[in-house]
């Protein structure tokens, strides 16, 4: 029995069962954590064998899907913090074209290539040990950290100095526009340098860095990577040509699954629990593309495109 | 009479090309008329045209050939050949493997795959295999050196074979009598799915006595048919009205998920 399918742009045929438990994989991510699942999608398409290009576009718009089924959830469930997340948007939108610009300034440079995978490695490691460390600690202590009395530390001193602060309701936080503004361009930068949706990264600058509630950032975050998805498969669908449909939908099916059960484990689970399984994940997936810089590559030679 | 092979050749082409579609000499297996390709040197190629649908994971081909007797057969299937830019890792500060620099091909063939009815060493002199493309010694010669290609045809042979497009099978050409002078040379082709959409030439050799040349020629189309193929089309020609829909279409089924799961469906907690 052919339980296999073609895909038109990517030019090769991958077993559906396969593509299915890919897509649910990141369905249950995105239900866990509200995060896109760019980071860690576009590495196993790649290592299945469809081309770079079209493994990062299509993933885009299979996260399309996801996201938007779950901010219009989480937007009538009242945990979607619209003005922040606009902003964000805003800024990502601006850092993310400064990125692309900046990409193709390392490339005519020559380095691109070293930036991207430092850049990767440094993030996401870091990222990770940081949830990790901050997650053990505020178990330990048995609060979280939006509950601490924050230290007087420079980034709270600079944050409270900034100019036209605002309350956000839905977070309850009050903090300048700059702050989203600027923290949005910043992960726009780093997602258009690795090629990323910026999810993983987003979720922790809205935890730690805008103190906003996990439940608002979960509905917050997948409201800005529905818009940030939506504009990058339109994008690479008319300038490169590399989005597969078929891949995508396949995908987003198997998603469906996976992000219900994802939603199911969820509500088991504290917020310090959540943090602590997307830092181990985090974390897998860095010592994984370590061990990639570190060890000698099965082939010398690879097709262009790809990180 | 001493029989050159060169006469031979040109003998084997003109009674391949009268022989009558769907019928082999030596009862080899028939390609039905309306599928066969147009052939040249007496050439079947079954199917002619093979349809790229949804389900699509590669085909096999059945080529057949009238070929000289007693001449060793070589037969190649090949995709259109370009120049190709790859990405060369090496080791970045003595410590981190990554792409370091690029490497150019000159003349590189989308698919080669290559049958023989011998062990390739012993069907002809190096020389001869290499002036005729036929076998990697061949291909590299013309493939390079491009810059920095010089000792790296062998990793790109490694990376074609990775996913089979570039294949070499001694001994895949069985060879039947048929007749005082002629035989039926008979193989198979995988192509496999990830060979793009195109026009593939099936070439076939023959070599007896460190001679060798080109009994004949054929083809055979890959095409994407159906749902792929309108897929395909609305990709490449009309992208941006192709990127709106597929964001549409997936903004549609994660709003159907809602309401499949329920309005609590959150894709979060």
């Amino acid at each position: 029995m052919n339980l296999s399918i073609y895909l038109p742009v990517a030019g090769s045929a991958v077993g559906i069962p396969l593509l299915l438990g890919l897509g649910g994989l990141v369905g249950f991510l995105s239900g866990l954590f509200g995060v896109g699942g760019g980071f860690l999608m576009t590495p196993l398409l790649i290592m299945i064998g469809i081309p770079p290009t079209v493994a990062a576009a299509s993933d885009s718009n299979q996260i399309v899907a996801a996201s938007s089924s779950g901010t219009y959830a989480h937007a009538r469930a009242g945990s979607v913090d619209f003005p922040m997340g606009i902003l964000l948007l805003l800024g990502g939108v601006a850092g993310g074209s400064a990125g692309v610009l900046l990409i193709r300034l390392l490339r005519a440079l020559g380095n691109a290539d070293f930036v991207i995978t430092v850049t990767y490695v440094v993030m996401l490691g870091g990222i990770g040990s940081y949830m990790f460390v901050e997650s053990i600690r505020s178990m330990r202590v048995g609060r979280v950290v939006r509950d601490e009395v924050p230290r007087p530390s420079l980034y709270a001193r600079a944050a409270q100095a900034l100019p036209w602060r605002v309350h956000f309701r839905r977070s309850n936080v009050r903090l300048s526009v700059l702050m989203p503004l600027f923290l949005g361009a910043l992960v726009g930068v780093l997602a258009a340098i690795m090629g990323v949706g910026g999810g993983f990264i987003m979720v922790p600058v809205m935890v730690y860095l805008l103190r906003m509630p996990m439940h608002v950032v979960v509905g917050t975050s997948l409201f800005q990577i529905l818009f940030t998805c939506i504009n990058v498969t339109v994008l690479q669908a008319s300038v490169n040509g590399t989005v597969d449909f078929v891949l995508a939908l396949v995908l987003l099916l198997g998603s469906v699954v996976g992000a219900q059960l994802g939603a199911g484990v969820s509500k088991r689970l504290k917020a310090d629990q959540l943090k602590i399984l997307m830092a181990i994940i985090v974390l897998v997936v860095t010592v994984k593309m370590l061990l990639g810089l570190l060890m000698a590559p099965a082939f010398l030679l690879s097709y262009a495109g790809g990180h | 009479m001493p029989v050159t092979l060169m006469a031979l050749i040109a003998a084997a082409a003109v009674f391949g090309g009268a022989a009558p579609a769907g019928q082999t000499p030596a009862g080899g297996r028939a390609a039905p008329q309306t599928r066969a390709a147009p052939a040249r040197g007496g050439i079947n190629v079954d199917p002619a045209v093979v349809p790229a649908g949804m389900f699509y994971v590669g085909a096999t081909v059945h080529v057949s050939a009238v070929v000289p007797a007693d001449a060793d057969i070589a037969m190649v299937c090949l995709g259109e050949t370009h120049a190709l830019t790859l990405k060369k890792k090496g080791k970045a500060l003595g410590v981190i493997w990554m792409n370091v620099a690029d490497v150019s091909f000159e003349q590189v063939p989308d698919l080669y795959l290559l049958r023989t009815s011998e062990r390739l060493e012993g069907m002809a002199e190096p020389d001869v295999l290499k002036t005729l493309a036929v076998g990697y010694d061949g291909l590299e010669a013309r493939a390079g050196p491009g810059p920095g290609a010089e000792t790296l045809f062998g990793e790109l042979t490694r990376l074609k074979q990775r996913d089979h497009l570039w294949d070499v099978a001694e001994g895949a050409v069985a060879v039947q009598p048929a007749g005082n002078e002629f035989a039926l040379a008979t193989t198979d082709f995988s192509l496999p799915a990830k060979a793009p959409p195109g026009v593939y030439r099936i070439v076939v050799y023959a070599f007896h006595d460190g001679e060798g040349g080109v009994v004949g020629e054929s083809r055979v189309r890959v095409r994407q048919a159906g749902l792929a193929a309108l897929i395909s089309t609305l990709a490449v020609e009309h992208g941006l009205l192709y990127g709106v829909l597929a964001a549409l279409i997936a903004v549609a089924v994660g709003r159907a998920r809602g309401v499949v799961f329920g309005l609590g469906s959150k894709g979060g907690h």
